[in-house]
C-alpha cells in the first residue's frame, strides 16, 4: 500500500511535545515502579483516581523521565474515532489526510495519554482495543492501512472512578487490556511537601491545610462529592502565600470550590474555622 | 504553681454586651446567578394562582431579583408552603420579604416564616397578620441571648466526624441538676443551652470549645489514669478533684492549641471576654506529647495545696464516676509519661528534690498497668491513630442505633377531596428492603420469555439507533466531511452526491431515566401479578442494553402509616441474576395507596440527572387502601400525585392489565399517558411504540 504522497502533515514537530524541564513530582508509592516495567513491557496503563491528585502531572513527569514526547488527549462524550485517528481535510479542491492525535503518537512513538477517557463514546474507545494487545497496530480505516506502532509508544489513560453513573463505565474488553495504577491522595507527610514545593508556603501551614483536606475527604458522601485535592490545596495555599488570610482564603479556594449548598458550606466553614 | 492560682483567681464573669455582627453581609455573598425578574414574576405568579393584580407584584419582583439564587428558591419553596394555607397571606409576605430577610439573620428568618405557618394552620389569622405586618420587630421579641443545644448538635456533630470518622453522639444533659459536660468515650455531653454570653455567637463558641476539650479527653485518654485520680479523691477529697480538673483542662487546651490553632483562638477569645487573665502557657512544653499522668505528677510535684480554684467555663467533669463511664478500653493502650518542661523557678519554690520526682513518676506509671513489655519509653506518636483504633467497633454500634432511629421512613401529604385541601404530613412511607427467597423452578419457564426478549429488543434497537449521528442528511449541524470527500473524489461527479452532506446529531436528547413501579398490591393476586413480573423482568432486561438509567421499586402497604416501598434495583445498581431474582420473587402483599408511592417514586427519580424522567407504573390500576383510601378518594388523590410529578417534569405513565381500570385511568392521568395490556405477548408490539413515545 503507498499512502507517501498522503503523509505530508504527518510529521510532527516532535519538540512541541517534549518536556524540556523537570517537572516536580512526588512519587506517592510504587507508581514510578511499576509504569516503568510496563513501559519496558508494552503494557498500557490505567491510572484511576480522585480529581487532582496527581495523574497528569505523573504523565509529565513520566515522559520527561524517559525523553518521550507526551501527547495528551481530553476525552470528551463528542470524541469521535476521527478525531483521534484522523481525517480527510479539503485542500485546494482536493484532499489531504491529517493524522489525529493518535495516529501521530503512534508513528512517532510517543506516549499518548487519554484523559478522562470514561467521557469518550463507547464506539470511540473500540479503535484502542487492536493497540492495545500484542498486535499494536492501529487500523487506519480511511486510508485502508494498518498502522503498526513504533516501539516507544505507549498508551495510558486515566479515569476517576468515582463519580460516574452505572452507564459511563468501561467495558470490560476494555480495562482487561490495561494494567491499572491506582491513585490516592497522598499521605499527610507526602501531601504536606507537595503542597509546600508548589506554593512556597511554610511546611507549618501546609500541614494544616493537609489536616483541613482530610477533614472534607472524611465527609465524603455525607453532603460532599468529592473532598478537596491536592491540586485545590496548592491553589489556597498560593493564596495565602500571597497574603491572604488562610481563613479567606480557604473559604474561597476550598469551602466555594467544593460545594454550593448552603448547609454544606456552613460545616465546611467550620472545619476552617477549627483549623484556622 | 503560684501563677496559675493567681490566674485562677482573677477570674469573674460579667456577661458582656458585644455588638451582633451583621449578618446580612454573609447572605449576600454569591448573589451571582439569581432569577430574572421575568421568571420570578412567571413563578410567584404560577403560585399565587392570579391572587390580586399583575402590576401589584412589580414592585416586589424587582426587589426579589436582587437576592442570590439560593434565597430566591427558598423564598419560593415557602411561598408555595404559604399559599397552599392561605393565598393571601402568602401574597403579604411576598410583598414584604425582601425588606424582612434583611434585618434578620437566616435563623430568625425561618423562624418568623414558621411562625407565621404556625398561625395560620391553627386558625389565629389576626396573629398571622401582624406578625406579618411587624416583621421589622419579629427579631427583637426573640431571645437571642441563650444558645441551645438543638441549634449547635447537627453541625458539630458533623464537625467532630469530620476530624475522627467516628461518630461520636452529641447528646444534652439537664442544666438543672448543674452538670459540667462530661464524655462516655462514645457520646459527648453538653448542656441543653447557654447563656454565658448575651449573644448566639459567643454562647456558640463556648458549646465548640466544650465540644472539643471533651474530644481532646477523649483522644489524650485522661480515663487511662482512672485509678489514681480514684485514689486522689479517696485521700484528698473534693480539692483534689478541682486542681486535678484545672490542670488537666489546661493540658488538654495545650494539645487543642497544636492541633486545632482555630479552637485555641476561640479559647483565647472566651478568656478575654469573660476576662480570664492570661493563659500560662509555658507549663506545658511545646513539642512533647503529654499524658495525663504528667498532670497527675504536676499536682503530686506541688502538693495538694488548700486552695479551691474556679474552674473554667468550658471545663467538663473529671469526676472518677463520670470518668469511670468510659466503655473505649484504654488498657490496650500505652500511657506514656513524658517529663514535662518545668518552669525552673517554679521548681525551685519547691522543696522536692529529683529523686523525689522520679520515685513518683515510677509510682504513677506502675499504678496505671497500661504498661506493655518491652518499649516502655516510646511516646505515642499518633494519638489520632489509637483513638481510630479503639473505638473502631463502638462504631458499628452507634450506626446501628441510628439506623434504628431513622428507620428509612419519609412523611409525604395526601390531598382530601372531601375538604379540597391536603393533609399534612399523612402518609408514612417506608423503603423496605426485598430478601428473594425464590426457587429457581418459578423463574425457569421463561423461555417462552426469551423470545418476547429478543423481539423487544430488536424493536427497541431500532428506537436507539436511529437516536444517534445520522450521516448524509440533507440538512443538519454540522458538515459530514466524509460524504463532501467521498462526493468531490467521485470520479464521475452527480449533482445529488453534493446534496447530502450534513450530520444531524441527536445524541444529547437520549438521557433518559426510567423508573418502574410496581404494583403488588394483593388486588393483583394470580395472573395479573404475573404478567406484572414477566413485563417488569423484560423491561428491565432489555433496557438493561440500552444507556438509560433504570430503576425498580415495587410498592403496597396497609393504612396512611405502613406505606412499603420495596427497591428491586436502584438506579446506581447494575442489572444482575440477583435483580432477576428479587423481580421474580414479589408477592402479591396488602392494598395499594397509590398516591403516597407515586409521591415518594417521584421525589426518588428527581435526583436523577437525566433530561427525560418516566415514572413507568405498572398496576392493575386501583387506588385501594383501609382507612377508606378508594372510590373518588383515592382516584383525586392518585390523579394529584401524577400532576405533582409532571410539575417535577417527570412523564408518568401507566402499563395496566385490567380493562375496568379504563373508566378512570383518562381521568386521572391524560391522554397518552396509559396502555391497557391483556396478554404478556402484547408487549413486545406495544413496547417499541409507547417507548417512543415516551423518550422522543
Ligand atoms: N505526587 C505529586 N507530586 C507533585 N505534585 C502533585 C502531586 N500530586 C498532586 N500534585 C499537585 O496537584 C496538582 C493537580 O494534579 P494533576 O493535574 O496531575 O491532577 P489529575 O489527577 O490529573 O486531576 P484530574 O483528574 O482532575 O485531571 C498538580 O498541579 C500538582 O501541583
Ligand atoms: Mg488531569
Amino acid at each position: 500500500m503507498n499512502t507517501n504522497t498522503m503523509n505530508t502533515n504527518t510529521i510532527i514537530n516532535n519538540s512541541e511535545y517534549i518536556i524540556h524541564e523537570e517537572p516536580y513530582y512526588l512519587p506517592t508509592a510504587n507508581e514510578v515502579e511499576i509504569f516503568n516495567s510496563a513501559l519496558a513491557e508494552n503494557i498500557p496503563v490505567l491510572l484511576k483516581g480522585p480529581t487532582g491528585c496527581g495523574k497528569t502531572r505523573f504523565m509529565e513527569y513520566m515522559s520527561w523521565f524517559h525523553k518521550r514526547p507526551l501527547i495528551t488527549v481530553s476525552c470528551h462524550d463528542d470524541l469521535t474515532t476521527s478525531d483521534l485517528v484522523g481525517r480527510y481535510l479539503i485542500k485546494n479542491d482536493s484532499t489531504v489526510w491529517q493524522d489525529g492525535p493518535l495516529t501521530t503518537a503512534v508513528r512517532n512513538g510517543c506516549i499518548c495519554y487519554l484523559d478522562e477517557i470514561v467521557e469518550a463514546r463507547k464506539d470511540t474507545t473500540v479503535v484502542i482495543h487492536p493497540l492495545c494487545d500484542d498486535r499494536r497496530i492501529l487500523p487506519l480505516e480511511k486510508l485502508g492501512q494498518l498502522l503498526k506502532a513504533a516501539p516507544e509508544f505507549c498508551l495510558t489513560m486515566s479515569y476517576n472512578p468515582g463519580y460516574q453513573s452505572a452507564v459511563k463505565d468501561l467495558k470490560p474488553s476494555t480495562r482487561q487490556r490495561f494494567i491499572a495504577i491506582n491513585f490516592a491522595y497522598p499521605v499527610e507527610d507526602v501531601e504536606k511537601t507537595i503542597v509546600h514545593q508548589e506554593s512556597g508556603l511554610p511546611v507549618e501551614q501546609c500541614v494544616h491545610l493537609v489536616k483541613l483536606a482530610n477533614m472534607t475527604r472524611n465527609l465524603v458522601g455525607n453532603g460532599l462529592e468529592e473532598g478537596a485535592s491536592t491540586r485545590l490545596l496548592v491553589h489556597t495555599a498560593k493564596l495565602i502565600k500571597r497574603g491572604f488570610e488562610p481563613n479567606v482564603a480557604c473559604k474561597c479556594g476550598i469551602a466555594d470550590s467544593l460545594t454550593d449548598d448552603d448547609e454544606t458550606k456552613i460545616l465546611l466553614h467550620e472545619m476552617i474555622d477549627t483549623i484556622f | 504553681m503560684k501563677f496559675i492560682i493567681d490566674w485562677f483567681k482573677k477570674q469573674v464573669k460579667p456577661a458582656q454586651k458585644v455588638i451582633r455582627p451583621s449578618l446580612l453581609e454573609s447572605k449576600q455573598t454569591g448573589s451571582c446567578g439569581g432569577m430574572s425578574t421575568t421568571e420570578l414574576k412567571i413563578r410567584i405568579e404560577l403560585i399565587l394562582d392570579g391572587v390580586k393584580t399583575k402590576d401589584s407584584i412589580m414592585g416586589s419582583v424587582t426587589q426579589l431579583a436582587g437576592l442570590s439564587h439560593s434565597l430566591q428558591t427558598q423564598f419560593l419553596d415557602q411561598l408555595s408552603e404559604l399559599s397552599e394555607l392561605s393565598m393571601s397571606h402568602a401574597y403579604s409576605v411576598m410583598l414584604v420579604y425582601t425588606p424582612s430577610i434583611k434585618i434578620m439573620d437566616s435563623k430568625e428568618h425561618s423562624q418568623w416564616i414558621e411562625q407565621i405557618i404556625l398561625s395560620i394552620s391553627s386558625n389565629q389569622l389576626d396573629e398571622a397578620n401582624s406578625l406579618i405586618k411587624n416583621y421589622s420587630q419579629f427579631n427583637l421579641q426573640i431571645n437571642r441571648s441563650t444558645t441551645s443545644f438543638s441549634d449547635v448538635a447537627d453541625v458539630l456533630e458533623k464537625l467532630i466526624f469530620s476530624i475522627t470518622r467516628q461518630e461520636l453522639a452529641l447528646m444534652s444533659i439537664d442544666l438543672s441538676a448543674n452538670q459540667r459536660p462530661y464524655t462516655n468515650g462514645k457520646s459527648i455531653f453538653l448542656p441543653e443551652s447557654i447563656s454565658v454570653f448575651d449573644n448566639y455567637q459567643d454562647n456558640y463558641l463556648l458549646y465548640k470549645v466544650m465540644t472539643f476539650q471533651l474530644l481532646g479527653q477523649i483522644q489524650l485518654q485522661t480515663n487511662s489514669a482512672l485509678k489514681d485520680i480514684e485514689e486522689g479523691v479517696t485521700e484528698y477529697g473534693d480539692h483534689f478533684l478541682d486542681i486535678f480538673s484545672t490542670i488537666e483542662t489546661l493540658r488538654i487546651n495545650h494539645y487543642l492549641k497544636k492541633k486545632f490553632p482555630g479552637i485555641w483562638k476561640n479559647i483565647l477569645s472566651i478568656h478575654e471576654k469573660l476576662t480570664i487573665e492570661t493563659y500560662p502557657e509555658h507549663i506545658f512544653s511545646d513539642h512533647a506529647e503529654t499524658s495525663v499522668f504528667d498532670s497527675l505528677s504536676w499536682i503530686k510535684q506541688f502538693g495538694i495545696k488548700q486552695r479551691i480554684l474556679d474552674s473554667l467555663p468550658y471545663q467538663s467533669d473529671f469526676s472518677p464516676e463520670k470518668l469511670s463511664k468510659h466503655t473505649v478500653d484504654s488498657g490496650s493502650v500505652q500511657a506514656s509519661p513524658i517529663m514535662m518542661n518545668i518552669d525552673k523557678k517554679s521548681s525551685e519554690i519547691t522543696e522536692d528534690d529529683d529523686n523525689n520526682q522520679t520515685a513518683e513518676r515510677i509510682y504513677f506509671k506502675h499504678n496505671s498497668n497500661s504498661e506493655p513489655s518491652g518499649s516502655t519509653n516510646q511516646p505515642d506518636t499518633d494519638i489520632w491513630q489509637n483513638l481510630a483504633d479503639n473505638i473502631e467497633h463502638h462504631q458499628a454500634e452507634q450506626k446501628s442505633l441510628r439506623d434504628e432511629q431513622k428507620q428509612n421512613s419519609y412523611l409525604y401529604p395526601e390531598w382530601d377531596i372531601s375538604l379540597k385541601q391536603y393533609r399534612n404530613n399523612w402518609c408514612r412511607v417506608e423503603e423496605i428492603s426485598t430478601e428473594h427467597d425464590i426457587d429457581e423452578s418459578q423463574i425457569t419457564d421463561d423461555i417462552e420469555l426469551k423470545f418476547f426478549e429478543k423481539r423487544i429488543r430488536k424493536s427497541l434497537d431500532l428506537i436507539i439507533n436511529d437516536q444517534k449521528l445520522i450521516r448524509n442528511q440533507a440538512d443538519g449541524d454540522d458538515i459530514d466531511i466524509d460524504a463532501w470527500v467521498a462526493a468531490s473524489s467521485n470520479k464521475t461527479k452527480h449533482a445529488d452526491d453534493f446534496q447530502n452532506i450534513y450530520i444531524r446529531n441527536n445524541k444529547n436528547s437520549r438521557s433518559v431515566a426510567i423508573l418502574f413501579a410496581v404494583d403488588i398490591s394483593g388486588s393483583t393476586a394470580g395472573w395479573k401479578n404475573k404478567i406484572i413480573k414477566q413485563s417488569t423482568w423484560l423491561l428491565s432486561r432489555t433496557l438493561a442494553n440500552l444507556d438509560d438509567q433504570y430503576a425498580i421499586y415495587a410498592f403496597s402497604g396497609a393504612g396512611r402509616d405502613h406505606c412499603h416501598i420495596y427497591p428491586v434495583k436502584k438506579f446506581d445498581e447494575n442489572y444482575n441474576y440477583d435483580i432477576k431474582q428479587r423481580i421474580f420473587s414479589l408477592k402479591p402483599q396488602q392494598y395499594t395507596r397509590m398516591g403516597a408511592a407515586i409521591r415518594h417514586l417521584g421525589k426518588t427519580l428527581k435526583q436523577s440527572d437525566a433530561k427525560t424522567k418516566i415514572l413507568f407504573v405498572l398496576t392493575d390500576g386501583k387506588p385501594d387502601d383501609i382507612d377508606s383510601y378508594r372510590g373518588d378518594y383515592g382516584i383525586e388523590d392518585t390523579r394529584r400525585a401524577f400532576n405533582e410529578v409532571k410539575a417535577l417534569h417527570i412523564t408518568p405513565f401507566v402499563l395496566t392489565f385490567d380493562k375496568e381500570a379504563m373508566d378512570y385511568l383518562p381521568y386521572m392521568l391524560g391522554k397518552k399517558h396509559f396502555r391497557l395490556i391483556s396478554d404478556i405477548t402484547m408487549l413486545p408490539i406495544q413496547i417499541s411504540t409507547i417507548y417512543k413515545q415516551l423518550t422522543t
